[in-house]
């Protein structure tokens, strides 16, 4: 049969793929430290028809003929470009202005990454996410405590009463990967650790190049909706494009077809 | 049997061809920097036509000796004549990522896969593996000076200014390898937007192409022009379908009626 057919078949799922992509990127628009990702695609092999330098008589063919087979996803890669800051009133939302990513504990005990700093306080003032995941290093915040701060540098102060100054209750810290879109998204803002990512590196926020922390603030998804918009629309262009070539290549074989009378 | 039913056939598997080609250029329409191929068709070699007929001279002899004379040249059809790689510069579209590099101009960035093979690439969608190395999508990684691949530093600000060099922190660290060719019409696509050098292509560094940093080069796949060359195509194939149909009705016609002894 027609190559055609496969060839633009490929292009469809691709697109498909493609949308499904943008679908999630504008469902998370206003997921607090969402990252975006966006479909990356590769052609396929080309089959060789006729190599170069193939003897026709007594010359040699001076030209090659391939022809390519269509398309398929290369990666799906996450953009960890900032993401706008919001002003909240709860001290302990708490947003990375640079590179880096706050390590959580699961509950199986294993670490987990993300960019969400919505932290809450649990029943005994340990500080979680809101899935009530403890973020590690663990911070427990004393129940009478108030004023709760946290510093550029992650350094958590509280004051207690009776006591003139702040308390200093710990230092946040941050981890940071070689290459922080090898990590593998697992959903509810969570990021866990891959062999592309490389091992986390943990540091202070503000060293090293880590960025550093805003208590009172939480970074929004970095998705832009134009950007998406603009994408949904290539992305359904090619679609239809290539189901004009799929259509194409059954008239031709309806004509084949009908040849024979 | 009718030489013409086989003209035309060749005719209607260039235009299938065609489609095929066109169905690829279609599918990578959103695949960054990939380049799209034309077909270039040419006519098939045309064979000289000779009447055969006794020599009138020879008349009377036991055997007539055959003469050749020569009536005039026969097309025989269409065949693909080579399937280049349109190299004209893709749209470059803005990203805001720090790691693509989209390249303006006739160059391509040269990467090295796994079994230490060097393929040249326009797509500029680069990551950083875990060990800092600076690698295409599917793990390549890409190659700077001296064509050793370059290893980014763990921390650190990366520009890339636009002849391609590598700047961390505002200091020059590495240069991209761009090369272009003195012959790119030898290089053959390869699939994962790579291309290899056959032998002849004539690899060089690059001299007229500029890296610009947060912008990836689009597919050159023009979506008028393929539908366009869909319907030329498609109507190519039709005709040539009718050519073959008209032959065999004349076909049909001498069997059934030629051959009819009474009415």
């Amino acid at each position: 049969m027609m190559r055609a057919l496969y060839t633009a078949a490929t292009g469809m799922i691709a697109q498909q793929y493609n949308i499904d992509t943008i679908s999630n990127n504008l469902a998370n628009v206003n997921t607090t430290g969402f990252r975006k990702n966006s479909a990356h695609f590769q052609d396929l092999i080309y089959q060789n028809l006729r190599a170069p330098g193939t003897p026709v008589g007594p010359s040699v063919v001076p030209v090659g003929q391939d022809v390519g087979l269509g398309v398929k996803i290369g990666a799906s890669e996450k953009s960890f470009t900032q993401g706008v800051l919001q002003q909240t009133s709860n001290p302990l939302d708490i947003a990375i202005e640079g590179d880096g990513f706050f390590q959580v504990t699961q509950p199986d005990g294993t670490a987990a990454y993300t960019r969400d700093g919505s932290f809450k306080r649990d029943a005994n003032g340990s500080i979680v996410t809101a899935d009530g995941y403890f973020l590690n290093p663990q911070i427990t915040i004393p129940q009478n405590a108030t004023s709760v701060q946290v510093g550029q540098d992650g350094i958590v102060t509280a004051l207690i009463p009776g006591q003139q100054t702040p308390q200093q209750l710990g230092q946040i810290q941050l981890v940071r990967f070689t290459n922080a879109a090898g990590l593998a998204p697992t959903g509810r803002n969570l990021f866990i650790q891959t062999g592309a990512s490389g091992a986390p590196t943990l540091t202070q926020p503000g060293l090293n190049g880590t960025g550093t922390l805003q208590g009172g603030y939480l970074e929004q998804s970095n998705v832009a909706v134009v950007e998406e918009m603009v994408n949904l629309i290539t992305a359904q262009r090619a679609y239809e494009a290539n189901s004009k070539a799929i259509t194409t290549a059954d008239e031709m074989l309806q004509t084949a077809v009908q040849t024979k009378r | 049997m009718v030489r013409g039913m086989y003209t035309a056939a060749s005719g209607a598997l260039v235009a299938q061809s065609a489609v095929d080609t066109i169905a690829n250029n279609l599918a990578n329409v959103n695949t960054a920097g990939f380049k799209r191929t034309l077909l270039q068709v040419q006519s098939q070699p045309e064979r000289d036509l000779y009447r055969f007929q006794t020599d009138p001279l020879k008349q009377g002899s036991a055997t007539g000796v055959a003469a050749q004379q020569l009536v005039g040249a026969l097309g025989t059809g269409a065949q693909i004549y080579d399937t280049p790689a349109d190299y004209a510069q893709g749209t470059i579209a803005a990203t805001g990522n720090d790691l693509d590099v989209a390249l303006s101009g006739p160059g391509f960035f040269a990467v090295r896969e796994g079994n230490g093979n060097v393929r040249y690439t326009r797509d500029g969608a680069f990551l950083r593996d875990q060990n800092g190395f600076l690698t295409a999508q599917n793990g390549d990684r890409v190659l700077g000076r001296n064509a050793t691949p370059i290893v980014l530093p763990a921390t650190g600000q990366l520009q890339i200014a636009r002849d391609g060099t590598v700047n961390v922190d505002g200091r020059a660290y590495d240069k991209l390898g761009v090369v272009e060719f003195a012959n790119a019409a030898a290089l053959r696509p390869e699939g994962a937007n790579r291309f290899v050098d056959t032998g002849t292509a004539g690899v060089r560094a690059a001299t007229n192409t500029t890296a610009l940093q947060g912008s990836l080069e689009k597919s050159n796949a023009d979506v008028i022009r393929s539908m366009v060359d869909l319907i030329a195509n498609e109507r190519w194939f039709d005709a040539n379908e009718k050519s073959i149909q008209t032959q065999d009705d004349a076909v049909g016609q001498a069997i059934t009626t030629v051959g009819r002894t009474s009415a």
